[in-house]
């Protein structure tokens, strides 16, 4: 039973630093990225790449990188690299794209990467993935494999904390003010002369690459990686978490996650299994999903922790406390 | 030779699948201005509709109005339930197209939930293969061609030839003036609705008889071509959408002969993204108007 709320905490920090960073893109800028679990995809091939070693004749594994690195280079690695990739699409779909289809392309594009390493099983093993994946220090930490998962547990809230307050400080930085202005008003930021396109850009390869983070942990903490892993359903539950918790509120994602991801996704595991329909208790995490996105979109846009307004600025509206419901209305 | 005539054949069939499934896209977004993200999910209602008029007969023909009707209905339940609320309100366009994407969720789930997330198989008799001219068709692929052949005309006399075709011509211009008119557009929009998940339904029953099965997920995989083949046409452009739908089929199915054909998905996806950077207002508009 500990082990199960260890395993699930575990999760829920993690995809806490995920929902983070897609709330930078979503909940500050208003970019509707459908393609986010790419990014995360990337950093944990790439992280996991750099910490396994050289693939095992007798697994039949194939995959490029096996550097046998410490995480901690190949967690940076899957960051950098998941900003790069971030740097490539959003430099695409940020041109002169309104929004909806920016999320299309976005989708679009994530598709071609999702082929390309689904189909090259000498890239990161295709459809088999990575397996085996090294747990960050377990070989130079005196800890039981029990100890281990506490430890790791640790490492994970350390990184969230981490991801938290560098988004708060920027949240109420120039950098976080210009965007949430563009969300609000793109051509009223244009007529202040800020560049939208590279605000933009910017806000996106940050983003990437905390999903990139995040999914260096995921490889890590789970121990293997393949396509079926980062289907762009996944992207999904995160948003779900988002317009929950309340967008734009990096507190309110991360209870957002809490609630979707730890209370509401672990209850349908235990709910029974329909006979000859093992899919079902999976497909009702998504109906779940869809309902919470349409009932919160509905009845309270600014989800359950609206976003706070009171630093921005000193004269106050009456919208001013609910400008993610302005976001999202 | 024979390769490339026989992809392109196989083209046609795909041209005429995603033109009924481009032109329910294209006639809903013009006349509501919503990107439905839900659009595939129509086309997976359609075939499970069939699938269950099958219980009652093997009448391939009432199997497909049934489930044309059936995904015409719900696509009507899905405006009035769903997406009005959230018009009345005046929710911006991105919010509209989360709720559709959130129904998409709901619904491909739902059919998993109901039906279970494996494929399913139709009672469709083995159709003969006969060679015309250059290309090679089964009996069913000649109806797909002749069904997407008709429901372009039967769009094309709506549009342009009843009074509510011309209603629709004027929301989809703009809601404000066709309602100032004395157009009733609330009513205009719900018809388009049910007219265009009809086609969308009738798209998703001629893909599963072509094949005899589907899951699920079947609608889904056509999402982003048939945005492709909308967007290549003018979103917003029904009959942009009919070309449109003849260049992806043409191109993912000439193209996915020669490479694996998984990476169809890639071509057609290569496709909308080149459009919508390069020319957004699509290939055959004028220059001078921007639709985006």
């Amino acid at each position: 039973m500990i082990d199960y709320g260890v395993s699930v905490l575990t999760s829920v920090a993690i995809f806490g630093i995920l929902a983070i960073g897609l709330n930078v893109q979503w909940g500050w800028a208003g970019m509707l990225n459908l393609t986010y679990i790419t990014f995360m995809a990337v950093g944990a091939y790439v992280s996991a790449g750099f910490t396994l070693g050289p693939p095992l004749y007798a697994h039949q594994q194939r995959y490029i990188l096996s550097l046998h690195m410490p995480f901690v280079v190949g967690a940076a690695a899957g960051t950098i690299a998941a900003g790069l990739l971030g740097l490539v699409i959003g430099g695409i779909a940020l041109r002169r794209l309104r929004s909806d289809y920016f999320a299309i392309v976005t989708l679009s594009l994530g598709l071609v990467v999702y082929q390309i390493v689904a189909q090259n099983r000498g890239l990161f093993g295709g459809q088999v993935g990575l397996f085996g994946i090294p747990e960050p220090g377990a070989d130079i930490l005196p800890l039981t494999p029990e100890q281990y998962t506490f430890f790791y547990l640790g490492l994970c809230l350390v990184s969230l904390a981490g991801v938290y307050l560098l988004a708060r400080h920027l949240y109420r930085s120039p950098f976080g003010r210009t965007l949430r202005a563009i969300r609000e008003d793109e051509l009223a930021a244009k007529a202040f002369a800020r560049d939208v396109f590279w605000f933009k850009l910017r806000a996106f390869v940050l983003g990437s690459m905390i999903a990139g983070f995040g999914g260096a942990l995921l490889a890590a903490f789970v121990g293997a990686f393949n396509p079926a892993g980062w289907t762009p359903g996944e992207t999904f539950v995160l948003y779900t978490a988002i317009f929950l918790g309340g967008t734009g509120n990096n507190l309110g994602v991360i209870l957002g996650v809490l609630i979707f991801t730890g209370a509401i996704s672990e209850a349908t595991r235990f709910i029974p299994p329909i006979p000859g329909n093992p899919d079902a208790n999976q497909a009702l995490r998504g109906v779940i999903a869809g309902l919470i996105i349409i009932l919160i979109l509905r009845f309270r846009p600014q989800g359950l922790l609206p976003e706070p307004r009171d630093h921005d600025a000193a004269r106050k509206t009456t919208t001013s406390s609910q400008a993610g419901a302005q976001a999202a209305s | 030779m024979t390769v490339f005539m026989h992809s392109v054949g196989f083209g046609l069939v795909t041209a005429s699948v995603i033109a009924l499934s481009a032109v329910a896209l294209s006639l809903q977004f013009s006349v509501s201005n919503i990107p439905n993200f839900a659009h595939g999910e129509f086309l997976t209602l359609g075939a499970y509709g069939a699938f269950m008029a099958q219980l009652v007969t093997h009448n391939l023909f009432i199997d497909a109005l049934a489930g044309g009707a059936v995904t015409a209905v719900i696509a009507w339940a899905i405006n009035r339930g769903v997406i009005e609320p959230f018009m009345k309100r005046g929710a911006r366009i991105t919010v509209l197209f989360v709720v559709t994407i959130a129904l998409s969720l709901m619904i491909q789930n739902g059919l998993i939930i109901f039906f279970g997330g494996t494929t399913q198989n139709l009672v469709v008799p083995s159709y003969s293969v006969n060679d015309v001219g250059p290309f090679r068709f089964t009996v069913m692929d000649e109806v797909i061609i002749a069904v997407a052949v008709a429901v372009m005309l039967a769009v094309h006399v709506v549009l342009r030839y009843t009074k509510f075709g011309k209603a629709q011509r004027a929301v989809a211009d703009s809601r404000e003036l066709a309602g100032v008119t004395g157009i009733d557009t609330p009513r205009v929009v719900a018809l388009t609705w049910l007219m265009a998940g009809g086609i969308a339904g009738l798209a998703g029953v001629v893909i599963a008889f072509q094949g005899g099965t589907f899951d699920p997920t079947t609608g889904y995989t056509y999402l982003l071509v048939t945005f492709a083949a909308a967007v290549a046409g003018g979103i917003g452009r029904p009959y942009g959408a009919m070309l449109g739908a003849v260049i992806l089929g043409l191109v993912t199915e000439v193209g996915g002969a020669y490479l694996a054909s998984s990476y169809k998905v890639v071509i057609a996806v290569g496709v909308l993204i080149l459009v919508l950077l390069v020319r957004p207002s699509g290939l055959f508009s004028a220059p001078d108007r921007q639709s985006i």
